[in-house]
């Protein structure tokens, strides 16, 4: 693993150069013991590279021959076992045999030539060597490509292997009657690819996501670089009080659990099949491997939980796969106790990879002059399992979609696809049995104002028409609501709103309807919410043709004071703003309620939007 | 100008050891300099195993400069287990050419070869 700084700059090399740097960093971590002292010579020769690359040096001008810097930086640093060990172990073993007869030695001390098959094989999951054990054998000696690594008393020997092909020897010895003995074997150490996986949150390459570099921030148009931004496996997560959560690590990556301040992580458990078993020093966060099922519990009220592939990939150069994509997983069996959210970069998109579903999430490309449209994706993919998007850089609930005109066909039952370069969601191939079971969730990233209740959004485009988006949900067409959904678009004349309405999925059935018709039709419209209805999640997004609408304030009003907004405003950009907030029903007994919207201050719109 | 590579092997470190007699270089810096005395083929990757090694037989004294848009950069001086290093280094390569002086003295004849 590399320090801070080296991880730093290893990150920043390129092409051969990271070629390099994995090279060696490879070569040290297998050769050399000492933390301090390979992380210094690391960091010089790191230092050394990003110079050159800075220079647009080619590496063969500065690095000319590659393996005899890397053997004479080796040879300069401590090695991890000193070659008197083998030694020291011989003179034990001759010490022994000595005790049982010389003439034994004499005949038994030469090595035998190595097994055409040895049964040696490489453990991802365990990070160790295995081998047959030999009758009589108690100690043995570890060569990887004929450089001895280690000694064990144990058929094992725990060392870290990149991907790569391995001659591995291992000599035994002991008191058996054909020891000392060879066994050799070449192994192929390949870590298994995530594409394809279900469950799986995909950012493609050259497209851009949310990054948790540290600096990044999608209104500012920087990509998301999966080459760079390596970290893009981190997940967050928001927890209630002790929340449990299982996760999934079917590929191989190595992870790391940690929670933020305020939550304790309580334990932290392998499962097989029914059986947990603790695991783990989870004070600075949990490394775990692939192929092992986790739960973790979280105590502490809206916890964030972390997931992190970084440090795997960060060292080894290779990504868990070719497009730097991570696997999170989340177990909705018991919503009871799994109320929380895995998220995919803190407090900016969040997503849950709902179990026995793949998921495709390639990522937005932002560009603040062109933003344009909203949505919310929350749909519920069963009774239990769901998959949630939410909270989009502190502003809106929902994920971001930009530049307009991505027309999303109706009537995409069971499937939502978004071009490429786009927010894109696939359900496809999800049985069109499932299709009426699908309802959406929202919440708001950190659990404050969570609404556990059925969800629907809504899309404009800028010239005022309809731009139909239809969530795998049937009831949602063309932006209208029909039967018994909940999904309401907007048009306006040089206006766009979105809105976003939320009921309790309890009281959900055909007759508690949300109707919010166009609002340019006339400044009497209304909004019917039919009794039951509890909530009503609201966004609203101001865009005028010349650019210089502006909006301070959203208040939201009814008449009979049934209404308790909670929002804010934010100015996205010259152009546009985002309101949104939430609206608690208190009374909800009338079968029409009124709503009233109106522009406190906005230059050029002003007025009663809504009424 | 260039020098035949087997022959300056022997020679490179103590040049680098010169390089840092008295005042911080980086490894760049370092390059630089014995390129433009005419080791031409002199690269980091020869430079960092080395001054590796010299480190950690005591030979300088290092410091890391850190700068706002690069990583930091480690720069070395010759400290006083160097600086005898160096010293006798300078003994070998002034009795190495008085040597090789006297060599090129000898006659080596008309180049008629007579046994």
């Amino acid at each position: 693993m590399l320090n801070a700084e080296n991880r730093k700059i290893y990150r920043s090399l390129k092409g051969e150069y990271k070629k390099f740097a994995k090279r060696l960093c490879s070569a040290i971590r297998v050769h050399c013991r000492g933390r301090e002292e390979t992380d210094d010579a690391l960091s010089g020769m790191f230092g050394i590279l990003s110079e050159a690359q800075a220079q647009n040096r080619p590496l063969a001008e500065v690095i000319p021959d590659a393996g005899r810097t890397i053997s004479d930086t080796v040879a300069c640093l401590p090695l991890k076992r000193a070659p008197h060990a083998v030694l020291l172990c011989s003179l034990v073993l001759i010490a022994s045999l000595v005790a049982a007869g010389v003439t034994f030695i004499v005949s038994n001390v030469m090595p035998k030539p190595a097994k055409p098959l040895s049964g040696i094989i490489y453990s991802l999951s365990n990070g160790a060597l295995f081998w047959y054990d030999e009758y009589g054998a108690n100690c043995y000696d570890v060569y990887i490509d004929n450089v001895y690594v280690g000694q064990s008393d144990i058929k094992k020997f725990d060392i870290e292997l990149d991907e790569g092909v391995y001659d591995v020897r291992i000599v035994s010895y002991g008191r058996g009657n054909d020891l000392p003995s060879e066994n050799s074997s070449t192994i192929t150490v390949e870590y298994p690819c995530a594409v394809g996986d279900i469950s799986s949150f995909i950012i493609a390459e050259g497209q851009t996501g949310y990054g948790d570099n540290g600096d990044y921030d999608p209104f500012a148009g920087s990509a998301f670089d999966p080459f760079l931004d390596i970290d893009i496996g981190r997940c967050q997560g928001v927890s209630s009080f002790c929340q449990r959560v299982v996760y999934s690590g079917k590929v191989g990556f190595y992870g790391k659990i940690a929670v933020s301040d305020g939550a304790v992580l309580v334990g932290v458990a392998k499962r097989y099949g029914n059986n947990e078993v603790p695991v783990g020093d989870y004070a600075d966060g949990l490394y775990f491997s692939s192929d092992v099922q986790y739960s973790f519990t979280v105590r502490g009220e809206n916890a964030h939980i972390y997931i992190g592939i970084a440090d795997f990939a960060e060292f080894t150069g290779r990504y868990v796969d070719e497009f730097g994509a991570g696997i999170f997983h989340i177990d909705r069996g018991n919503p009871a106790l799994n109320e929380g959210a895995v998220y995919t970069s803190d407090d900016t998109t969040a997503v849950f990879a709902a179990r026995d579903r793949e998921m495709l999430f390639s990522g937005s490309t932002v560009s603040a002059s062109e933003y344009a449209a909203y949505a919310n994706f929350c749909p519920a993919l069963s009774g239990t399992d769901y998959v949630l998007v939410t909270k989009v850089n502190g502003v809106y609930p929902g994920l971001h979609i930009v530049e307009g005109d991505k027309s999303f066909a109706a009537e995409h039952r069971g499937s939502l696809t978004v071009e490429a370069g786009y927010t894109q969601l696939d359900f496809s191939g999800l049985p069109a049995s499932d299709s009426g079971n699908f309802v959406m969730y929202g919440k708001e990233a950190g659990g404050a104002t969570y609404v556990d209740d059925a969800f629907a959004a809504a899309y404009f485009d800028a010239d005022g028409k309809e731009r139909g988006i239809t969530f795998y949900n049937e009831y949602l067409v063309g932006g209208r609501y029909e039967s018994g959904g909940h999904a309401v678009i907007f048009s306006a004349e040089k206006r766009e709103v979105c809105f976003s309405a939320v009921r309790r999925e309890a009281e959900y059935d055909e007759g508690l309807n949300l109707i919010i018709r166009d609002w340019a039709e006339a400044l009497g419209n209304t909004i019917v919410l039919k009794p039951g209805i509890t909530s009503l999640q609201l966004a609203v997004h101001i865009h005028t043709e010349t650019g210089e609408t502006d909006c301070d304030v959203v208040s939201i009003t009814s008449p009979d004071g049934a209404f308790i907004c909670v929002g804010d405003c934010r100015r996205l950009n010259d152009r546009n703003v985002v309101c949104c907030g939430n609206v608690y029903i208190v009374n909800a007994s009338s079968d029409e309620i009124t709503l009233n919207f109106k522009w406190l201050s906005a230059a050029g719109v002003s007025g009663d939007g809504l009424s | 100008m260039t020098i035949d590579t087997q022959l300056s092997k022997g020679v490179l470190e103590g040049c680098v050891l010169r390089l840092l007699e008295g005042r911080y270089r980086y490894s760049g810096e370092i390059v630089s300099l014995m390129r433009g005395c005419g080791f031409t083929y002199f690269s980091e990757g020869t430079l960092y195993p080395m001054l590796l090694r010299l480190e950690k037989a005591g030979c300088f004294t290092v410091i890391k400069k850190s700068t706002s848009n690069s990583p930091p950069k480690k720069y070395y001086k010759l400290s006083e287990g160097g600086l005898k290093k160096l010293r006798a280094f300078e003994e070998d390569w002034g009795n190495i050419c008085a040597a090789m002086q006297n060599i090129f003295a000898v006659d080596g004849g008309s180049g008629e070869e007579e046994v």
